[in-house]
C-alpha cells in the first residue's frame, strides 16, 4: 500500500543537530499567542499590538520552519497518493482543521481591526498636527515655525531702529543744553558792554560839566561853547539811560534764558531717564524675541522629528498587510488540506502540494522560509527595488 | 483645484495609510476595496487623475482591474500605479504589459509614494 505523508512517523525534533519543532507544537504556539494576545488587543496600543504580532509571527515562522523539517524528512520518503490509514487520524484532522482555520482567521481579523484603530488614531493625530501648522514635508520647516521666525525677524528689525532713534534724541538734548550755555556767555558779554556804555556816558557827563564851567569862566567868548557843553551833557545822559535800558533787557533775557535752560535741562533729564528705562525694556523685548526665536527653532526641529516618526509609523503599521498576506496563504492551504481530508486522501506527490503553496506566496520573506532549496536560493537573491517606473 | 486619486486595496488599514499620506499632500482621495468596487468608482466619479492599486485582492485582482481600466471609455488614459507586497518579476511584467506606470513595493514610505505620484500624474 502506498504511503501518505500524513501516515509517516513524525521526524525527530532534533536531527543532525538541528531543532525541528513538530507542527502540532508550533500551531499550538500560534494559537496560544493568538489567545494570549486577545486581552492586549482590547487595549489597542501599539506596543501590545506589536508584541502580539511578534509572537504570532514567531508562531507562523515556526510553522514554516516545521514545514521545512517535514520537507527534509520527506526528501527520503516515497511519493504517491495514499489513504488516511492511520486509525483516528482522519476524524481528528476533520475536527481540528476547522478549529485551526477559525482561530487563524480570528487572528487575522483581530490584527486588521487593531491595525485599523491604530491607523485611525494616527490619522487623527496627524490631522491635529497639521492643523497646528506643523504640516509640510520633512525637509522644510513647518509653516508655523517658518512664520514665527519671519515675524520675530521683522520684530527685531523694527525694534533696533527705535533704540537708535532714542540715542539720537538724547544727543539732540545735549546739543540744546550746549546752545543755552553758549547764549548765556553771549548775554554775559552784552551785560559787560552795557556797563561799559554806562561808564562812558558818566565820564562824558563829567567832561560836559567841566566844559560848561570853563565856558562860564570865558564869559561872552565861551557862550557858544557853553551851548555845546550842554548838548554833550544831555547826550551823555541819554546814553546812560540807553545803557540802563539795555542792561534791564539783558537781565530780562538772561532771566528768561535761565528759566528756559533749567526747564530744558529738567526735560532732558526726564527724557534721559525715560529713554534709559525704555531702552532697557526694548532690550528685554529683544531678549525675549531671541528666546522666542530659539524656541521656534526647537519647535521646528521637534516638528521635523515628529514628521519623521509619523513616516516611520506609516511604514510600521503596514505590518498588518504583510501579516494578512502570510496568514491568508496558510488559511487557503488549510482549506485545501481540509478538502483533501474530507475526500479521504491527500494528493501526492507532496512536493507538488508544497510547490502549489509556494506559488500562493507574494513576498520574498515567505519564499525564503518555505523550503530548504528555495530558502537557500532566497538568501542569495537580491532584494527587489522599492520603485520601478515603466 | 486638488487632483483626485483612487486608492484600491483590500486592506482598510493600508487604504487609510495611503489616504493619509496623499491627503496631507493636498490630494483628494477616493477608496475601493477591490477591482470591482474600483471600476464602479471610476464609472461614477467625474474625474480621477490617478489610480493607486494593490495587486492581490479578492473579487477582482489588480492586474485584471488594470486591464479593465485600459478598456474603460473615459479612463483608459488614467495612469495607474501598482502598490503591492508582490515582488514577483512575473506579476510586475504583467502589470507593465497591461499599461501600469509604476510598480511600488510595500511597505511604502510616504515620500516614496508622493514622489511616484508626482512623477506619474499628468501636469
Amino acid at each position: 500500500m502506498p504511503s501518505s505523508h500524513l501516515s509517516h512517523p513524525s521526524p525527530p525534533a532534533v536531527a543532525d543537530g538541528v531543532f525541528r519543532p513538530r507542527p502540532v507544537l508550533v500551531i499550538g504556539l500560534l494559537l496560544l499567542s493568538v489567545l494570549a494576545g486577545l486581552p492586549a488587543l482590547q487595549r489597542v496600543d501599539l506596543l501590545s499590538l506589536l508584541a502580539w504580532g511578534g509572537v504570532t509571527l514567531v508562531g507562523l515562522i515556526g510553522l514554516g520552519f516545521a514545514g521545512r523539517g517535514r520537507i527534509e524528512a520527506e526528501a527520503f520518503a516515497p511519493h504517491g497518493t495514499g489513504d488516511l490509514d492511520t486509525p483516528g487520524l482522519k476524524p481528528l484532522l476533520q475536527a481540528l482543521l476547522p478549529v485551526w482555520r477559525t482561530q487563524v482567521t480570528l487572528a487575522r481579523e483581530h490584527t486588521e481591526e487593531a491595525a485599523g484603530t491604530l491607523v485611525h488614531d494616527l490619522s487623527a493625530l496627524t490631522s491635529q498636527f497639521d492643523a497646528a501648522g506643523f504640516g509640510g514635508d520633512a525637509g522644510s520647516g513647518s509653516a508655523v515655525g517658518g512664520r514665527t521666525q519671519e515675524l520675530l525677524g521683522e520684530c527685531e528689525n523694527k525694534l533696533r531702529p527705535v533704540l537708535q532713534s532714542m540715542g539720537e534724541i538724547a544727543d539732540s538734548h545735549k546739543e540744546v543744553a550746549g546752545s543755552f550755555r553758549g547764549m548765556m556767555t553771549v548775554t554775559d558779554e552784552l551785560r559787560g558792554m552795557a556797563d561799559e556804555v554806562a561808564r562812558i556816558a558818566q565820564q562824558t557827563n563829567l567832561l560836559a560839566i567841566n566844559a560848561a564851567i570853563e565856558a562860564a569862566r570865558a564869559g561872552e567868548a565861551g557862550r557858544g561853547f557853553s551851548v555845546v557843553a550842554a548838548e554833550v551833557r544831555r547826550l551823555s545822559q541819554d546814553s546812560a539811560d540807553t545803557a540802563r535800558r539795555i542792561a534791564q533787557r539783558i537781565e530780562q533775557v538772561t532771566s528768561m534764558m535761565s528759566s528756559t535752560s533749567a526747564a530744558a535741562v529738567q526735560s532732558a533729564e526726564r527724557d534721559a531717564l525715560s529713554m534709559a528705562t525704555t531702552g532697557v525694556r526694548v532690550e528685554e523685548v529683544l531678549g525675549h524675541v531671541h528666546e522666542l526665536g530659539e524656541g521656534s527653532q526647537q519647535l521646528i526641529a521637534q516638528g521635523q522629528a515628529i514628521r519623521s516618526s509619523i513616516e516611520s509609523l506609516v511604514v510600521g503599521l503596514q505590518f498588518q498587510d504583510r501579516v494578512s498576506q502570510m496568514i491568508g496563504a496558510i488559511e487557503q492551504d488549510m482549506a485545501r488540506l481540509g478538502a483533501a481530508v474530507d475526500a479521504g486522501e491527500v494528493p501526492a506527490p507532496q512536493s507538488e502540494w508544497l510547490q502549489r503553496l509556494e506559488q500562493a506566496y507574494t513576498m520574498r520573506d515567505q519564499r525564503q522560509h518555505h523550503g530548504r532549496g528555495t530558502h537557500a536560493a532566497g538568501r542569495t537573491a537580491a532584494a527587489a527595488p522599492q520603485a520601478v517606473f515603466f | 483645484m486638488a487632483k483626485t486619486i483612487l486608492v484600491v486595496d483590500d486592506s482598510s488599514s493600508l487604504r487609510a495609510l495611503v489616504k493619509m499620506s496623499l491627503s496631507r499632500a493636498g490630494y483628494d482621495v477616493l477608496e475601493a476595496a477591490d477591482g470591482r468596487q474600483a471600476l464602479a468608482q471610476l464609472d461614477q466619479a467625474a474625474k480621477v487623475h490617478l489610480v493607486v492599486s494593490d495587486v492581490n485582492m479578492p473579487a477582482m485582482d489588480g492586474i485584471t482591474f488594470l486591464q479593465e481600466v485600459k478598456k474603460h471609455p473615459r479612463h483608459r488614459f488614467t495612469p495607474v500605479i501598482m502598490l503591492t507586497t508582490e515582488d514577483s518579476g512575473t506579476r510586475m511584467a504583467q502589470a507593465k504589459a497591461a499599461g501600469a506606470k509604476a510598480w511600488l513595493l510595500k511597505p511604502f514610505k510616504p515620500p516614496m509614494l508622493l514622489d511616484a505620484v508626482s512623477r506619474v500624474l499628468p501636469n
